[in-house]
């Protein structure tokens, strides 16, 4: 049997009656346009999510200093003295699960270089903040353990201080004043952007050591970041974290850990409603667009009673004529998933391009996956519901049919 | 023998009432024959064409088209035998109103499996047989009843079929067309086609070779061809 020629007698019936066609059609183009608008607007969405959750650093613990409030002073005085680098030592040596572990202590001070100065905060990191922040070096080399063991006076630069206080001038292995202090520039960090008002660029990097023994004379932490190895891990190695604090500091809970992990689940929570919202109103409207074929399949088998006896009179199996029905509600599938589908594309981009204009951060995005599955629920729509109506024309009776008026 | 009935009936069941079509039917018609069928109306006169034509099988008896039992057959088979072995002519034309008249004459050779040029170069040679070269672009609609009827009647042969059944072919012309058809279907029969004729029209049934009667489902008379031929004298 000739499908091409079945097909091209198809697509003639179909443009015989166009309005009825594209009516049909309409119920499918709507069921693929809502699949794949809606599916590259939660895409949309959920790429910008997860790009914000990476730039703050995946499978991060962050510990800082828990604030305490008189009574609880009183009640503790003596027993603990504080989250200390110690602390991150051991957290590093005891922890199975934490990868990496690098202190953090702040110093706010005044930057300086030439004629351009201004306030700002000097961070005193290990080398491992490169990889658990998810920075990057732009130039020269980031610091390193031999900067931390000899108290080197060496800073590394993000873009913001490297505008601010260098202007065109190239800063490596310029001086760099912060408070009374000379430092070098060693390195200049690739721009990272800013995320919940906190700009990434804006940042200046010394040794931890360094920054103890200049700036603040004890070994007390700002707070300090453990990146976990496996995210699975991340609950144990809280937990761990919070015993082993408390038994170093005779257990007075002077600390918090905060974790990531939450802010994610809540996050793949929101993806995941929306996703089965999604699919829900996309299967619906294909469903909708389904019964809408299946409809006027029915009326085409009974108004083309006569042609369907004349057809297997002249000799058309009950497979021919099932074929040629269903060929049809394909075609209208077919086309009204074409349809639906440059429709949608066209949605999902144009809202994802008013998107990224309000929103930052927001791309609009098409998955292929979602082209490629609206057009495989229209074609499966035509042929489920075109399958009643053709097995109907295939099993009418020929003579019974050539006598319908 | 091309066709032989022996005692068919055919009953249709309407709820509870059965309705007798036809009543124990039993007759023969050879190759090269053309008979007509004559009765009043819903004598049975096209359900009798149904069974002959394969388009339904007999509800009893036994039906033999060129020695095979029709009534054993499967629906594929009958399927192939109407598009190998059977012309159908019908009152209402039965032409596919989308279609030119070439499309429509190849349509019983697309249902047999032919390439599309050796459907197109039969169809045009078979509407050449009806006179028709000139019109094969035509749709039905832009053409006259008599020469759809005569589109249909090329689409009747195209196939070469062992016997052509026409059902009240010129129930729907004018006397002049209805006539120009009679005399192609008797051009026909000359060219040693096989042909039934269904009519109402006692003078058409007399040019025919033999007549059989038909009143209540149950074949009254078939006249004999050549008492036939003599009353023509
Ligand atoms: N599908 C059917 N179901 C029930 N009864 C039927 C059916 N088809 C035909 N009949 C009945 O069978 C009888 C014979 O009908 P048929 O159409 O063969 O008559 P006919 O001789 O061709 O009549 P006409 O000259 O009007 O065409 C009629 O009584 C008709 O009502
Ligand atoms: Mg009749």
């Amino acid at each position: 049997m000739n499908f091409i020629e079945i097909f091209t007698d198809a697509i003639k019936n179909l443009s015989s009656n166009k309005l009825r066609s594209a009516l049909t059609m309409l119920g499918v183009i709507i069921g693929v346009s809502a699949v794949i608008s809606m599916s590259s607007i939660v895409a949309g969405g959920e790429r910008m999510i997860v790009e914000m959750i990476e730039k703050l650093g995946t499978n991060l613990l962050s510990v800082r200093p828990k604030k305490m409030d008189k009574e609880d002073r009183r009640n503790t005085v003596g027993r603990s003295k504080g989250l200390r680098y110690k602390d991150a030592e051991i957290v590093k040596a005891m922890i199975p699960h934490a990868e990496k572990v690098t202190p953090v202590i702040n110093v706010r001070t005044h930057l300086r270089h030439g004629d351009n100065d201004r306030s700002g905060m000097a961070e005193g990191v290990l080398e491992s903040y490169l990889e658990i922040q998810n920075y990057e070096i732009d130039r020269g080399r980031f610091l390193s353990e031999e900067d931390t063991d000899r108290f080197k006076k060496v800073a590394v630069l993000g873009k913001e201080i490297v505008k601010d206080l260098f202007e065109e001038e190239d800063p490596l292995g310029k001086d760099l004043k912060i408070g009374n202090q000379r430092f070098v520039v060693i390195g200049i960090l690739k721009e990272k952007g800013s995320l919940h008002g906190i700009n990434y660029d804006d940042t200046l990097l010394i040794p931890a050591t360094t920054a103890i023994k200049l700036f603040n004379g004890n070994d007390k932490l700002t707070s300090f970041v453990v990146k976990v190895d496996h995210r699975r891990n991340m609950k144990k190695t809280d937990e761990m974290i919070r015993n082993l604090l408390l038994q170093r500091h005779d257990g007075v809970e002077d600390f918090v850990i905060r974790s990531q992990d939450q802010l994610i689940r809540n996050t793949e929570m929101i993806i995941f409603t929306f996703r089965v919202i999604l699919g829900g109103t996309a299967a619906l409207s294909l469903m909708v667009g389904g019964i809408g074929i299946m409809n006027i399949m029915l009326v085409t088998v009974t108004e083309r009673t006569a042609e369907i006896g004349l057809r297997k009179a002249l000799g058309a199996s009950r497979r021919a004529v099932l074929a040629q029905f269903l060929i049809e509600s394909t075609a209208i599938s077919l086309f009204g998933g074409v349809i639906g589908i440059l429709l949608g594309c066209l949605m999902g981009m144009g809202f994802g391009l008013l998107a990224s204009r309000a929103i930052t951060g927001w791309n609009a995005v098409i998955l292929p996956s979602a082209v490629f599955l609206g057009f495989f629920f229209a074609m499966a729509v035509g042929i489920t519901f075109g399958l009643y109506p053709a097995y109907k024309a295939a099993r009418l009776d020929p003579a019974e049919a050539l006598r319908y008026q | 023998m091309l066709i032989q009935f022996k005692a068919v009936s055919k009953v249709y069941q309407m709820g509870e009432v059965a309705v007798h079509a036809l009543h124990q039917n039993s007759f023969t018609i050879d190759s090269g024959e053309f008979v007509s069928i004559v009765g009043p109306s819903g004598s049975g006169k096209t359900t009798l064409l149904d069974v002959i034509g394969c388009l339904s099988r007999p509800t009893n008896g036994c039906y033999l088209f060129k020695e095979e039992e029709v009534q054993n057959l499967s629906d594929r088979d009958l399927a192939r035998i109407r598009n190998e072995k059977i012309g159908f002519i019908f009152q209402t034309f039965h032409l596919l109103g989308r279609n030119t008249a070439l499309a429509n004459v190849a349509l019983p050779l697309f249902y047999a499996g032919l390439p599309k040029e050796a459907r197109m170069a039969r169809a045009r040679e078979a509407l050449s047989q009806v006179g028709l070269s000139d019109r094969i672009h035509h749709r039905p609609n832009q053409l006259s009843g008599g020469q759809q009827q005569r589109v249909a009647i090329a689409r009747a042969l195209v196939n070469n079929p062992d016997i052509i059944l026409a059902d009240e072919p010129t129930g729907n012309l004018d006397s002049k067309s209805g006539g120009e058809i009679i005399e192609l279907l008797h051009t026909l029969h000359k060219h040693g086609h096989t042909l039934i004729l269904v009519t109402h029209d006692k003078e058409l049934a007399g040019l025919t070779d033999r007549t059989i009667t038909i009143k209540d489902g149950r074949i009254i008379g078939s006249e004999d061809p050549r008492k036939q031929m003599e009353h023509f004298r």
